[in-house]
């Protein structure tokens, strides 16, 4: 059967409805918004330093750099032999239905020598991950999806390090799909110490390799939801003694994001002043020198609002981060604001629905092969058989 | 060809043998259609050439090709073949869409349990494989060479078989042998009678215009080769000249020097010559009147420049118009030119000729300088073979029921027979009667002649085998056919004879039509002949000299 | 034989009369329209041969985007055109079947299994299937696709699997062959013939 289309019909228009009500009232909002902003703009870099010290570890928000709130920066010429190289992942998550338990990460990359004409390199890596230790936490429980989605995180790093080290000496500039934090450090530390923070490490690592080798890197998050920047303003306003838990907790921006803000603060190819991340997982970056900032560009003339996110001996160095921020504009013209690289990134690392099917056709076969039973579970038998096909057309 | 395993080889089958295609339609009476394998270079065919069909019911047919064409699946093809300098696409068509076509006159066909051919009665089937004949195959068609076998020459392409003419037959119905000038019909005529005096299956009066048969005979290319005197000095042959002077200067050796006397001439001798020396109906009519009016000495008493009295009282009492008796006499002066005339009553040379010819000897007519005078040619031969003929009339009947009493067979060789046969005389001349009466009286006749459609087409049809040159007038060539079954696909054959040394042979004699390149006239012939008195040694040379030329 | 054991994708759709590969490729490493392949059938007792005779290329929005983009870099071009993976669907017409070391000429007795992998026919096998002809009339029998493109195509490959002494006379054999099959229509012949070229 498939959806129940009357049933659904009528609560469509009910949730458009709505949608532009929130829409209306996010714009009513956003007039606030921007005073607040330009009122944390007009204190001095050391009150709102303070400001934010205030507010101590439960704040949740942008930390100011030297550079000025409301300042934007246009983009540099373009470096003559620049290589960007991009990277992205994909993956097949632990399925207890498949015939076998396993999961596989595949990170595809390319880099691409701009202004050399040539087609650019390529590499797609696969990893089938299947050992126990793989599949099992520290405490022996199946492991979840935020695993799997640090390893392939970490794969991509990796990869970009490895088109670093390919291009080693020559400018480059590594994207990332993604933010540079490691989510999801945060969401399974707890489970599974040890893992988490052998791929930590090795994730700093090679940063490292990156920076060393002369390139830097940035990672880039189309249609960012943060709210870093509102917080931010939301915390200026307050008065020093009314910093509170309490007090921060009643943003009136939240349901805002900064990308609104933005769209009307930046022109195309504008980026903003560098912000430092106040997340927690900053702090480990930090002491390994990849403390991560953030910056918002208007990459394309649509208004298209992205959030870069670069180490800090990116953003501290201004001909690094004019190459980030040139680099990416480049990359945004030819595909309406999305960086090339990382489109082809994707599309070389995408396990899709079928080749996910073949796999476990020869995992089965294989299996079958030396003598181990194995067959899907009956569930995920029954979902095959109901899957309608295509009728061969000749 | 009894023998059992011999049989199987008859026309054995061909293991490993690429057919030259199959048959794929056709009829017994228009002959065969013959897909040729495509693998096959059609250049390399001729008509004229024999093959072997392999029947579905394993009887075996033998066919001669008469004809090949070009011909395409597709009949569009003509209007829109492939383009020209496209090698690759001719080559591809040749393989499939056009292909060639063999035209094949099936001959004889062979049953299994049978010895010998037989003449076609059906057609193979459908797709009845079709190959070359090979040379074995031929030479069992045409049998072994032997006593009354001659081989008279080989079939194209096919140096090794011989093609050999059962003589028995040969003589038994009158023949001919035909040709345009130049093709060498004497040559083939001089084999022909060499064989049959050498076989003694018969003796021949040979009327020899051109003086080709007797002595040495001058070639086109100035070779002089034997003749049939020198072939056979055993006295098989005698030479009788007309002009005795000629022979000699010839260094001919003469046995006899034929004169006949003007009394001996009766008017139907004369009567041939009515056209040739211009009388006119009313003229010739009177020629009996005349004889009987003046006797024997007819002929003298009207060339007598004396005034004779019975002449002039003929026209008196108008027994005859002045006029019509004047051009008898100034027409009959031509008799006055031909040396071989006398006055008076002659000798019995026609007796000593018959002599001659029942004893065994052929007489060569030589006419030396006459020979260039068609009426005497005419003259002497109509005159000579109604004598001759007269005698084995007489014989024959005397001899009923007495095998051993019967004149030796006799074959009267003249040249120029549509002179004599031509439609207007020939039912009434003593050579249209031996041509119809075939061999009644032991007589036939071997006409030599250039233009067969001037010969009367009764005795055409009674013509028994037919050896024909190169011929290119239509007319000629239908009559050479006329009379003969599945004749229309032979005429390619015959209209594609080279001009010298080839000859189609058909008819009474042989088992099925055959192109053959004549054996030579050289020296291995004469060897052959064995040209010496001594009949042992000659059958020993004989021997010798066959073993030696075909390695029997 | 590298390149023949690697897999050209696999089957997704299929009847005895053909089958539906489909496969991501760069542009280097598609099939060609006249390609020999084959693809298991009967639980890998058999392999159907195919005739790959029609290639499409399944819909890629990024292609359309660039297509449409003013500012394509030289590098971007260079990247669609050699490196991506383009989804590539192609249709291949069974001509035969493989059963033991036995080629037959006629449809198989069963479609290929869904998902099977195929493979390009070896040179080896190419020549070995190509030997008979048989499978020519199966391919002109079949309407609605280009018939003798397909026939010309896949004879030059059959001809290109073997030595270059052999090759003219296997096209005239094939041509001569066509020609059988099609003599009837000499225009159509004539422009087959002109493809079946050396």
């Amino acid at each position: 059967m498939g959806l129940n289309l009357p049933q659904i019909l009528g609560q469509l228009e009910k949730m458009s409805a709505a949608l532009a009500e929130q829409q209306a009232a996010l714009r009513r909002l956003l007039p606030a918004a921007r005073k607040a902003f330009e009122h944390a703009a007009s204190l001095t870099f050391e009150e709102l330093d303070a400001q934010v010290k205030r507010a101590g570890d439960r704040y949740r928000g942008a930390r100011p750099t030297e550079e000025p709130l409301l300042a934007v920066f246009e983009p540099p010429p373009l470096d003559a032999g620049l290589v960007v190289a991009g990277a992205d992942g994909s993956q097949i998550y632990p399925d207890r239905h498949a015939p076998a338990l396993y999961f596989a990460v595949q990170v595809g990359g390319l880099a691409m020598e701009i202004g050399s004409g040539l087609p650019p390199q390529v590499r797609t890596q696969s990893q089938l991950y299947y050992q126990q230790e793989d599949l099992h936490d520290q405490q022996g429980y199946p492991i979840g999806n935020a695993m799997v989605n640090g390893r392939r995180d970490a794969q991509e790093m990796k990869a970009l390090a490895d088109w670093a080290g390919t291009y080693a000496g020559r400018p480059l500039v590594a994207l990332l799909d993604n933010g540079l934090l490691l989510w999801f450090a945060l969401q399974v530390r707890e489970q599974n110490q040890k893992d988490v923070d052998l791929i930590l490490q090795a994730y700093l690592g090679n940063l490292d390799r990156l920076r060393d080798s002369g390139g830097c890197v940035a990672g880039f998050i189309d249609r960012p939801r943060s709210a870093d920047v509102l917080a931010l303003a939301h915390l200026a306003t307050l008065p020093p003694s009314g910093v509170s838990d309490e007090a921060l907790r009643v943003n009136p921006f939240r349901a805002l994001t900064d990308r609104a803000l933005f769209e009307e603060l930046l022109q195309p190819g504008q980026r903003s002043a560098c912000f430092i991340d106040s997340s927690p997982l900053n702090e480990d970056f930090r002491k390994k020198h990849h403390e991560v900032l953030f910056f918002y560009l208007k990459t394309d003339s649509r208004g298209t609002i992205a959030r870069v996110e670069v180490p800090a001996w990116v953003a501290k160095d201004t001909a690094l981060l004019g190459c980030v921020h040139a680099a990416i504009l480049d990359q945004c013209r030819s595909t309406g604001g999305f960086p090339y690289v990382l489109v082809r990134a994707h599309e070389l690392a995408v396990i899709t629905n079928e080749d996910r099917q073949q796999l476990e056709g020869l995992i089965q076969q294989r299996l079958l092969e030396s003598g181990l039973g194995a067959r899907p579970s009956q569930k995920a038998t029954t979902k095959r058989w109901t899957r309608s096909r295509r009728k061969h057309r000749l | 060809m009894t023998n059992k395993s011999e049989m199987d080889t008859y026309f054995g089958e061909r293991k490993g043998e690429t057919p030259l295609g199959m048959v794929v339609g056709g009829s017994l009476s228009s002959g065969l259609l013959v897909k040729l394998d495509s693998r096959l270079s059609i250049e390399r065919l001729a008509v004229g050439r024999y093959v072997v069909i392999q029947g579905k019911s394993g009887r075996k047919f033998f066919g001669l090709v008469t004809d090949i064409a070009l011909d395409a699946t597709n009949p569009d093809l003509v209007r829109q073949p492939p383009a020209p300098d496209d090698a690759f696409a001719a080559e591809v068509y040749s393989r499939q869409v056009a292909y060639g076509m063999l035209s094949v006159s099936p001959m004889l066909m062979l049953d299994p349990e049978d010895d010998q051919p037989r003449p076609n009665k059906t057609v193979p089937a459908h797709f009845a494989p079709v190959h070359e004949a090979s040379a074995e195959d031929v030479e069992r068609v045409f049998g072994a060479e032997d006593e009354k076998h001659l081989f008279l020459g080989t079939p194209l392409d096919m140096e090794a078989v011989h093609v050999n003419l059962d003589l028995d037959r040969f003589v038994e119905r009158s023949s001919g042998v035909f040709g345009k000038s130049g093709t060498g019909k004497s040559f083939l005529t001089r084999i022909l009678l060499a064989g049959i005096i050498r076989a003694g299956r018969a003796s021949a009066l040979i009327f020899d215009m051109h003086n080709d048969y007797g002595w040495a005979v001058k070639e086109e290319g100035g070779h002089e080769v034997k003749g049939l005197r020198q072939l056979f000095p055993g006295g098989q042959v005698s030479v009788v000249t007309l002009d005795e002077d000629t022979s000699r200067s010839r260094g001919s050796k003469v046995d006899r020097v034929l004169k006949i006397g003007t009394q001996q001439i009766e008017p139907e001798d004369v009567e041939m010559l009515s056209g040739l020396l211009g009388l006119s109906d009313v003229q010739t009519g009177a020629l009996p009147f005349l004889r009987r009016r003046l006797g024997p000495g007819w002929i003298d008493r009207l060339l007598s420049d004396t005034p004779d009295d019975e002449l002039e009282k003929m026209v008196e009492d108008e027994r005859i118009v002045s006029s019509t008796l004047g051009a008898i006499q100034r027409k009959f002066e031509f008799f006055r030119r031909m040396g071989f005339l006398v006055p008076g009553a002659g000798d019995d040379a026609v007796d000593d000729i018959f002599r001659r010819l029942n004893q065994g000897s052929s007489v060569v007519l030589e006419f030396g300088r006459y020979g260039n005078t068609l009426a005497a040619y005419i003259l002497v031969a109509n005159y000579l073979t109604r004598r001759v003929h007269e005698r084995y009339v007489r014989k024959m009947n005397e001899a009923v029921g007495k095998k051993a009493d019967e004149p030796r067979p006799l074959v009267i060789v003249i040249e120029e027979a549509h002179k004599f046969l031509d439609p207007a005389v020939a039912g009434h001349t003593v050579f249209g009667n031996i041509a119809r009466e075939l061999r009644k009286y032991n007589v036939t006749l071997l006409i030599v002649d250039q233009r067969p459609s001037g010969i009367d087409d009764e005795v055409m049809s009674q013509i028994g085998t037919r050896v024909t040159c190169l011929l290119d007038n239509e007319a000629d060539i239908r009559a050479v056919f006329s009379g003969v079954s599945g004749a229309g696909a032979l005429r390619e054959v015959l209209a594609r004879l080279d001009t010298r040394q080839q000859a189609l042979i058909l008819g009474h004699a042989v088992p099925m039509p055959v192109v053959v390149r004549t054996r030579d006239y050289d020296e291995a012939f004469y060897q052959w002949l064995g040209a010496t008195d001594d009949a042992g040694e000659r059958k020993q040379r004989a021997k010798r000299g066959s073993e030696a030329l075909f390695g029997e | 034989m590298t390149s023949d054991d690697k897999a050209i994708g696999r089957v997704t759709r299929c009847s005895t009369r053909g089958f539906v590969g489909a496969v991501r490729l760069p542009e280097p490493e598609w099939p060609v329209f006249g390609t020999f392949c084959r693809a298991e059938a009967q639980q890998g007792h058999s392999q159907v041969i195919g005739l790959i005779y029609d290639l499409s290329i399944e819909d890629d929005e990024l292609a359309r985007q660039l297509a449409a983009t003013e500012s394509l870099s030289p590098e971007q071009l260079a990247d669609s055109q050699v490196n991506r993976q383009v989804p590539v669907e192609y249709r291949a017409l069974a001509v035969g079947y493989r059963h033991g070391e036995r080629f037959v000429q006629s449809l198989p007795p069963q479609p290929p299994l869904t998902l099977a992998p195929i493979h390009r026919l070896s040179d080896a096998d190419v020549r070995k299937f190509t030997a008979q002809l048989d499978f020519l009339k199966l391919v002109i029998a079949v309407q609605e696709i280009p018939v003798d493109d397909l026939l010309a195509a896949a004879l030059q490959t059959a001809a290109a699997a073997r030595p270059e002494s052999e090759r003219r006379a296997y096209l005239v054999e094939a041509a001569a062959e066509c020609a059988r099959l099609v003599g009837r229509d000499l225009t159509r012949l004539e422009s087959l013939v002109r493809s079946l070229r050396p």
